[in-house]
């Protein structure tokens, strides 16, 4: 077994999970958002998006800086106003109310402690504000620093904490007055890489036993294929795609999902024969520039004739011995890199495009052939995804 | 010691250029210091002297500021001691006040017009000459009938000492980034709430620094004040300068004495204020 497809059947796991949660419980939309717009003077930030995430659901904002995920976020939380369209909580829409009313929390980037006041005092402010009952307020308060296991630290100031308990503890002041969604901007990026894989399963753990909604906002592709139910990935102002970490990665609908995502080949195509057409999912012949003939899928209704791009993820990819083999794709082996768990190789195709391939280092795929050879190429079942250009 | 080739490089021509190479550097630096402060070391020396004159040595005493508290002329500075202590309390209060406000203004808006305009109006007074200020301020209460008095004085300080309380407070102000009031109304803190909870906290020290000064400010001033004070008040500064007029007497130089210590303490204090508190967190 190949170690990114472990981690993929790991991922694919998650939707089950999710309908396992909400079976018993109906399916509720937390947050509905219907045909939303934001325009500032000259540019357009948010184009016509809609978008509805589930209660007590992951969901991830995926996209590059500029992609307008944050101004979504700062929209959902009411620190920006709308130029178009309609944002709901729990079917009320919240679009007129001012950030203080709005029952949804969230975790800023930098965490912005307040400076003058204690870790505890810091996760009592937003209950204070919303006029909890003392008891109350003291009890949610020990609960939380228990929580995020720093009931320790209740009477230290925000300067005398490492960068992760900073960000516990932000995490704490935000969950604490119990918010119907909970909203994260990056919360992860100022931390270094070992506290961030860390943080990331004790975020997952920690919202579901808290069972609040979370909308996380990242650029980092691996933060939102760890830790989502569902990911939107955004570009432009747009929403290009929204399913499982699992449905993004094998089945992307575009080409800036598919290079977004990890890492891809791209190889120019034509449509010759659509041999199964079943609405969401289509079986198509696809004649590769240059190279022959490949089956492979479509989430979109597609026409014989139409040009675009195969996509192909480099671990769907074998190296064949040109010996034993019928393969229709043919290339030369130009380099090899050893990368501990796996190695990468370099193909270059008949026609000239250069392939990538990533095979694990396992006695039974390891690549012998050596640079200069020629080598066939095999692909995975269903592994071929065509996109329109 | 920056101990890399490059660096002992930059170092030596910055050492070169440093203009502690001058020659002469020591004997100005000292020139200077001694025309600033000779003339206070001379009025605090002769403060303590145990003689009726002012420039003949009798010997050390405290008699002086023993006759301040309980000479001829104690009621005369008493009275405007209390006025001019009273008057820069008052003052520095609504200057602070309105400072802060301004300061929220300038710095806590999005851009809208004349901001810059505002800025430059905001500090203008510190440039305009004292003097121009005083007669400006007296034409002005002649010409709508306000009649000169305690009310003058006060109205007048809470103008001129508007920029010096601003200045610090922008600067903290300055400092404190907004989100910290976004984070607050995230947890359901109305704005005034977030104003009262985040802000005025974090911005304390600018806060108590800008009114240190404005008290200082107004506690010394002298120009503004003899133009708008009218008859039959009088502020500390005012009276020691009425009784000068008549001679010089070793008395004032105990009262000089005394005012300068409180400047100082007070200026320490504002500096000390203004720079504690660090509001950055720690990153890692």
């Amino acid at each position: 077994m190949n170690i990114t497809d472990q981690s993929i059947d790991r991922n694919a796991n998650s939707p089950e999970q999710n309908t396992l949660l909400t079976t018993d419980v109906p399916v509720d939309t937390a947050i509905d958002i219907q045909n939303l717009s934001k325009h500032y003077t000259d540019v357009v930030a948010l184009d016509n998006i809609s978008l509805s995430i589930k209660d007590k659901e992951f969901f991830t904002l995926l996209g590059p800086s500029g992609c307008g995920k944050t101004t979504l976020l700062r929209i959902i939380a009411g620190f920006e106003s709308v130029s178009a369209g309609k944002v709901f909580l729990h079917g009320k829409s919240i679009a007129d109310l001012p950030a203080n009313k709005r029952p949804i929390n969230t975790v800023f980037q930098q965490y912005s402690l307040f400076p003058h006041m204690s870790v505890a005092d810091n996760i009592k402010f937003g209950m204070q504000m919303k006029g909890s009952s003392a008891s109350h307020i003291n009890q949610r308060c020990e609960q939380m620093l228990a929580l995020v296991q720093l009931s320790d630290y209740a009477t230290r100031k925000p300067s005398q904490l490492s960068g992760g308990q900073a960000q516990r503890v932000a995490l704490a002041r935000a969950l604490a007055p119990e918010p119907e969604v909970l909203l994260l901007d990056e919360p992860l990026s100022a931390l270094d890489l070992k506290l961030r894989q860390a943080m990331r399963l004790e975020l997952k753990q920690i919202q579901q036993e808290t069972g609040i909604t979370f909308i996380f906002v990242t650029h980092d592709q691996e933060e939102a294929l760890t830790m989502s139910d569902r990911i939107a990935v955004m570009s432009a102002g747009k929403i290009q795609q929204i399913g499982s970490a699992h449905t993004i990665y094998e089945k992307p609908q575009n080409r800036f999902v598919a290079d977004f995502i990890g890492e891809t080949n791209m190889l120019e195509s034509t449509v010759t024969q659509v041999i199964d057409s079943k609405g969401s999912s289509n079986a198509l012949v696809c004649e590769l520039t240059g190279l022959g003939q490949i089956t492979a899928s479509s989430s979109a209704d597609i026409a014989p004739g139409t040009t675009g791009s195969v996509c192909i993820r480099p671990e769907h990819i074998s190296i064949l011995e040109t010996a034993h083999n019928e393969s229709q794709l043919k290339g030369t082996l130009e380099q090899l890199v050893y990368m501990g768990t796996d190695t990468q190789a370099t193909i270059r195709l008949t026609n000239g495009a250069s392939l990538l391939v990533r095979s694990p280092n396992s006695a039974a795929q390891k690549i012998t052939a050596q640079p200069g050879d020629t080598v066939g190429i095999g692909t995975d079942e269903n592994a071929a995804r065509f996109l329109i250009d | 010691m920056n101990r890399t080739h490059k660096g002992l490089a930059n170092n030596m021509s910055e050492a070169n250029l440093s203009i502690k190479r001058y020659p002469g550097f020591f004997a100005v630096t000292l020139f200077c210091l001694f025309l600033l402060y000779a003339p206070l070391l001379v009025v605090m020396v002769y403060s303590f002297n145990d003689s009726v004159s002012i420039t003949r040595w009798g010997g050390i005493s405290l008699r002086w500021y023993y006759d301040v508290f309980n000479g001829a002329e104690t009621a005369k500075f008493k009275t405007a001691a209390w006025n001019s202590i009273s008057i820069a309390v008052l003052a520095a209060i609504s200057s602070t006040t309105i400072a802060t406000l301004a300061a929220l203004g300038m710095i806590r808006s999005a851009r809208w017009r004349g901001k810059s305009v505002s800025f430059a109006l905001i500090n203008l007074p510190l440039m305009v000459p004292e003097i121009v200020t005083a007669v400006a301020t007296l034409i002005f209460f002649s010409a709508i009938g306000f009649r000169t008095g305690y009310a003058s004085i006060l109205i007048a300080h809470i103008v001129f000492c508007i920029p010096f309380a601003y200045l610090p407070i922008a600067a903290r102000m300055q400092g404190i980034e907004s989100i910290y009031e976004q984070v607050a109304m995230d947890l359901y803190a109305t704005r005034a709430k977030a104003f009262t909870k985040i802000l005025i906290p974090l911005l304390m020290p600018g806060i108590i620094s800008g009114f240190l000064l404005a008290f200082i400010i107004s506690l010394d001033d002298f120009i503004i004040t003899n133009f708008v004070k009218g008859a039959g008040i009088e502020t500390l500064p005012t009276a020691i300068f009425g009784a000068v007029k008549q001679g010089i007497k070793p008395n004032i130089m105990a009262i000089s004495t005394l005012m300068l210590l409180v400047s100082v303490l007070l200026v320490c204090i504002s500096y000390i204020v203004g720079r504690s508190g660090s509001i950055t967190p720690k990153k890692e």
